[in-house]
């Protein structure tokens, strides 16, 4: 083998490498005039033997590739759909909401005009948003702010197409209402914004569960419009008060829609209070 | 032991050539990385050692083309030969002739290759123009990187 080794180097290195030149071109002319058939062979036999470690190795890195691409695809597929399902979602809601208010619209006597809410008063103590429907739509100063859940404000300020509307849980706003069963008058304030009571005379025989609606009074808000049900009473700093924590039945700052009764407040046709 | 230190680098350098270096293909043209070697094993060991490593090499890559077998391999044995004529014991070359020897190297396997597979001289112009253009191009700048790089890192070594 040694011999056989040496020859062939010493063959190799004849003439500054002319050696290898000849048994290589030779090699490569003999590989080249074979048929397809026996090519096949010497590939499937190489690629079977020797070359298995450079073909895995090949393969491997391809089926990295391959899979690196495919998770980008997924990926870029996967956002894509879960955007779809996010906007279907919200459709969904939001037909849902507007069937709810088609409902409503129809059962009302009054005529209303739904606005979507555009923009949010960004303190910490949000008492107003803006909507999108102002005098252009009919909208005036002081129209109730409803939903088909119960009140939720007033129009304080109108511009061509956008309106203001204070919520019920303004501390500066005031309503008067009753409590259903037992007919007596109170009035809704709040003192941070979240939390309403309804101040009622000491001798009110109002309790827990009892529902709140608006009385009237006032003349900008008719008369048993819903506006939430007592959580808890307690007496008042007064001893002739009695104070009662209330629920509102439409959470104002979980809007998007509401409606505007159009109706003018009533002392306003009558040139003022 | 020198043949292995040739041959090891080479088929790594093989394995990169099919696999990585899909990644950086511009405009469909890859650097050719085993003409880039086989021209720098020629001039630094000589006509015998750049004509069995450009076989074997040439050998693995028509494996994997086999109806074209025994192509790649003449066509890089014959440059393995007259590049290694050369060899830089004797001639000493600066970059800028490896860089056109590079370059000579590249249409001389590629008009070799194109001949063996017996394409006519019209259909071998066409591939020239068309194949070996765009990947010879690539081929020459990152081959100039690799000359600068081992020539300054001989420098260091010196």
């Amino acid at each position: 083998l040694k011999f056989l080794y040496n020859s062939l180097v010493k063959f190799l290195a004849l003439g500054s490498g002319s050696g290898a030149l000849f048994l290589c071109v030779a090699l490569s002319i003999y590989f080249l005039t074979r048929d397809l058939e026996e090519k096949r062979t010497i590939f499937e036999v190489a690629t079977s033997t020797i070359l298995l470690p450079a073909t895995s190795t090949m393969s491997w890195v391809n089926n990295i590739k391959l899979l690196s691409e495919a998770n980008e695809r997924l990926l870029r597929e996967n956002t894509r759909l879960k955007l779809l399902h996010d906007q279907m979602v919200q459709q969904s809601k939001e037909n849902d909401r507007l069937r709810e208010y088609l409902n409503f619209k129809k059962e009302q006597d009054f005529s209303l005009r739904l606005g979507q809410i555009i923009s949010r008063d960004p303190g910490r103590l949000s008492a107003t948003f803006m909507i999108n429907i102002g005098s252009a739509d009919s909208i005036k100063t002081n129209m109730p702010v409803v939903t088909p859940r119960g009140l939720v404000g007033k129009t304080v300020k109108v511009f061509q197409n956008q309106s203001l509307v204070q919520i019920l849980t303004d501390p500066l706003m005031k309503v008067s209402v009753l409590e259903n069963r037992t007919r007596t008058v109170g009035t809704l304030e709040s003192v941070d914004s979240y939390t309403s009571f309804v101040v009622f005379p000491g001798h009110a025989e109002v309790r827990t569960g009892d529902t709140i609606v608006t009385s009237g009074y006032g003349g900008v808000f008719p008369k048993g419009i819903m506006v939430g049900t007592i959580e808890e009473t307690r007496p008042g700093e007064l001893e002739v008060l009695k104070n009662a924590k209330i629920i509102l039945t439409q959470n104002p700052y979980y809007l998007e829609e509401v409606f505007v009764i159009i109706r003018e407040a009533e002392w306003h046709n009558r040139g003022g209070l | 032991v020198r043949s292995l230190k040739i041959l090891i680098p080479g088929i790594i350098l093989l394995v990169l050539q099919v696999t990585v270096l899909q990644l950086i293909r511009v405009y469909h043209a890859v650097p050719d990385l085993l003409i880039i070697y086989l021209v720098f094993v020629a001039l630094k060991y000589g006509s015998m050692h750049a004509v069995v490593f450009g076989f074997i090499i040439g050998m693995m890559q028509d494996v994997y083309n086999y109806p074209t077998l025994g192509a790649t391999a003449l066509a890089n044995t014959v440059v393995g030969f007259i590049v290694g004529i050369f060899q830089e014991q004797f001639i000493r070359l600066d970059i800028i002739s490896k860089i056109l020897m590079l370059a000579l190297a590249f249409v001389l396997r590629d008009v070799i290759y194109s001949m063996a597979i017996q394409l006519n001289s019209e259909t071998i112009l066409s591939v020239l123009k068309s194949r070996s253009l765009p990947h010879g191009i690539y081929t020459l700048i990152v081959g100039t990187l690799f000359f600068y790089i081992n020539r300054s890192h001989r420098h260091k070594n010196v």
